[in-house]
């Protein structure tokens, strides 16, 4: 069906090829999964597939990447879309128009298609998909996962035999992930090719026919589901990977405790209720509890179970009812006083970097100036400190965000999904700057999703349920059960 | 709740353009704004037309009491307000309604209708497409700037507002940028450059309401063309 021979690009700008010599073939109606670090060249290898390089990317391609028989770059792309659908990681990114049937007709009404064709394709993919109840809703309402769902589905309206997907679940919850496996086991049966680039790897469990693992841009070895069920820890890590298995690092747990000659702050609160408006059941409800700096906590619970109203009342985003109260070792606090003892690295780390060079970034607002040459060299920020925040890469952006986080100086930092998509390596990266914080007596609370970096990162777990705190333990066990 | 006709809405778009370059009595003014707030009432947005009713009053008030404004510089101000930003209100008020309820699929209908060229097509849906992302956009902004003590109250942004432009844009602009070049990959792989002839599933109505508001809206043009000419 598909098969690159000696394949090689090097970027217009970039002095490296991001892909040397990379051969392969992905058979009909199998999953292939290519996976690897980040910057080993997955990406590039689903743009030449799907032809936005050379039609978006410019640089120097050799080899070929045949599908059918025909190279890619032997067609203009908008006939090569008819053959191969792209899904892509941002599900906020991807769709053009504001409600979900005309994202779907899209695709349809460029190519031409007949206005009545259209509506009997949209409604054979909605019912394919699951989706028919939201086919008149407003896309912008839609949550993460139902946006990504929308997002696959306008990439098979043109009923492609190829789907590439990059990094599908980069910003999806627990749930979300469940469904869009469930959906890639659909399609698989109907006998799509797929190719799926990804960190996460736990989901694809037994969906997954063959996985193909890149480094430094060359295509380093080809595992069957058995071979890479059948990694053991350290040589999955020597590779850069991500678990397969979730209860396979359940005794990778986090240290219990670590000294620090500080006393640690303790965050109580009491009575906490927040109602987003007057008329409705409270979003929030917390009688007492008590966080302490000595544990690094996780915030666990589905979409809408209360974690980020818990982390913005924390933080003083929010203010909470009349009734609540939050201290700090036993000082009552207002919402303002929350602000200036909290931070909260988002998710989207894009929107809060404010500055022209990462040095700036880190200095602007900072109380603790005198830990910057430690923190900028934990941090491996040394060789950047003169860069533009907006020329970095995702995982360098989020070193920069944690960096002024912890040189804020503030006693309480929350971190809202600090994971998502990141590999292996970047992941065990934010584990240790976790680490370092707490040795520096901040309290920090992590929300999150990512079962394998909870498991190594925190040492308390608090999950909410409908705006409670239901279940409060030492230990995660399996996180969907736990939901 | 019923839906207005994509034409009517062009309609609008011109005539509240049109009534940039004339200069008409406080009462007429009144009247074609209230004519402009009675469609976000229509859409099923009362509590929107409401408040831009009451908008629109207060304006009318301060238009009319034009002449007492003392000779000094908060009565320039007030002047200046109630006559120089009251005339670009009609305006306002009709982006206000376009914005918040023009579906991108039939305004794209629309402009491949009236055969405008792909150039304009594609930038325009898009701009539709990014005003919900910028409102957002806008709100993790501000929380980022109180964790970094920038503008945490609404004081401080009014006391530095060239200051807090800036750290605002600035995020502002980077995910822009971002989405732009996510949005160029999504459309490319969706098509967007077939150079055939395109399609639409949209049905665009026009019902008895529409031609009913369209008349109304053509005699409160011409009352407006008249007197216009009529002062001249």
């Amino acid at each position: 069906m598909l098969q690159c021979s000696r394949l090689s690009f090097t970027y217009e700008d970039a002095s490296q090829p991001s892909l040397k010599e990379v051969s392969c073939r992905m058979g009909q109606g199998r999953l292939t999964v290519v996976t690897g670090p980040s910057g080993c060249g997955k990406t590039t290898l689903s743009r030449v597939i799907n032809g936005l390089i050379p039609e978006l990317y410019e640089g120097k391609l050799e080899g070929e990447c045949l599908i059918g028989g025909e190279p890619t770059t032997a067609r203009p792309i908008y006939r090569l879309s008819e053959q191969v659908g792209s899904v892509f990681q941002n599900p906020k990114t991807q769709f053009f128009t504001t409600d979900v049937r005309s994202e779907l007709a899209f695709p349809l009404e460029n190519t031409g298609v007949q206005p009545e064709a259209i509506q009997e394709r949209i409604d054979q993919v909605a019912d394919l998909f699951g989706i028919t109840q939201l086919l008149d809703r407003d896309i912008f309402s839609l949550s993460g996962g139902e946006k990504q769902m929308i997002a696959i589905a306008s990439s098979c309206m043109m009923d492609p035999q190829i789907l590439v997907l990059d990094e599908p679940s980069g910003n999806l919850d627990v749930e979300a992930v469940a469904s869009l496996a469930r959906i890639l086991g659909r399609l698989k049966d109907r006998g799509l090719t797929m190719v799926l680039i990804e960190h996460r790897l736990y989901y694809l469990d037994g969906l997954a026919d063959d996985f193909l693992v890149m480094k430094d841009g060359r295509l380093t070895e080809h595992l069957t589901p058995t071979a890479m069920r059948g990694l053991d820890g350290p040589s999955r890590q020597a590779r850069g990977l991500r678990a397969l298995n979730l209860d396979a690092n359940e005794d990778a747990s986090a240290p219990a405790s670590v000294a620090t000659e500080k006393t640690p702050d303790l965050l109580r609160v009491r009575n906490l209720t927040y109602a987003y408006h007057h008329d409705q059941a409270p979003a929030l409800n917390v009688d007492d509890l008590t966080l302490s700096s000595e544990d690094v906590t996780g915030i666990i619970g589905r979409n809408g179970a209360g974690k980020s109203t818990f982390a913005s009342v924390l933080t003083g985003l929010l203010k909470p009812g009349d009734r609540s109260e939050i201290s700090l070792n036993g000082t009552k606090q207002t919402a303002r006083e929350r602000v200036e003892d909290s931070y909260m690295v988002f998710q989207d780390v894009n929107y809060q970097l404010f500055s022209e060079t990462v040095e700036g970034e880190m200095l602007l607002g900072a109380r603790r100036t005198d830990l910057f040459r430690e923190v900028a060299q934990k941090l491996d920020l040394e060789r950047l400190l003169g860069r533009h925040p907006n020329t970095l890469s995702g995982g360098e952006k989020q070193r920069v965000a944690i960096a002024a986080a912890i040189l804020s100086g503030k006693r309480l930092v929350v971190l809202d999904e600090p994971t998502s998509g990141l590999d292996l390596l970047h992941m065990n990266q934010v584990t240790g700057m976790i680490r370092y914080m707490r040795s520096l007596g901040v309290m920090v609370i992590v929300i999150s999703h990512d079962q394998e970096f909870l498991a190594q990162t925190c040492q308390r777990f608090i999950t909410f349920r409908q705006g409670r705190p239901v279940r409060d333990s030492r230990k995660l066990g399996n996180l969907l059960q736990a939901l | 709740m019923r839906p207005i006709s994509i034409y009517t809405r062009f309609l609008l778009v011109i005539f509240a353009n049109a009534l940039i370059f004339l200069t008409l009595p406080t009462p007429l003014v009144l009247a074609i704004n209230i004519y402009f707030c009675s469609f976000q009432v229509i859409v099923g947005r009362v509590r929107k037309g409401q408040a831009w009713l009451l908008v629109c009053l207060v304006f009318a008030l301060g238009a009319s009491l034009a002449m007492v404004f003392p000779e000094n510089l908060p009565g320039h101000y007030l002047l200046f307000l109630f006559v120089g930003v009251g005339r670009v209100l009609p305006l306002v008020l009709v982006a206000a309604f376009m914005m918040g309820t023009t579906k991108v699929s039939e305004l794209v209908y629309l402009m491949r209708k009236i055969h405008a060229p792909q150039w304009l097509v594609i930038p325009v849906s898009v701009l539709f497409r990014f005003f919900p992302t910028v409102r957002h956009d806008y709100a993790q902004i501000r929380r980022a700037m109180k964790f970094r003590g920038i503008a945490v109250t609404t004081g401080d942004m009014v006391r530095h507002p060239m200051r807090t432009m800036e750290y605002i844009y600035v995020p502002l602009l980077n995910n822009a940028t971002n989405v732009a070049s996510d949005l160029t990959s999504a459309a490319l792989t969706r098509g967007i450059g077939d150079p055939g002839p395109k399609t639409s599933i949209q049905r665009i109505v026009f019902t008895r309401l529409d031609a009913l508001m369209c008349a109304l809206g053509l005699v409160l043009m011409g009352c407006g063309a008249y007197v216009a000419m009529f002062q001249a």
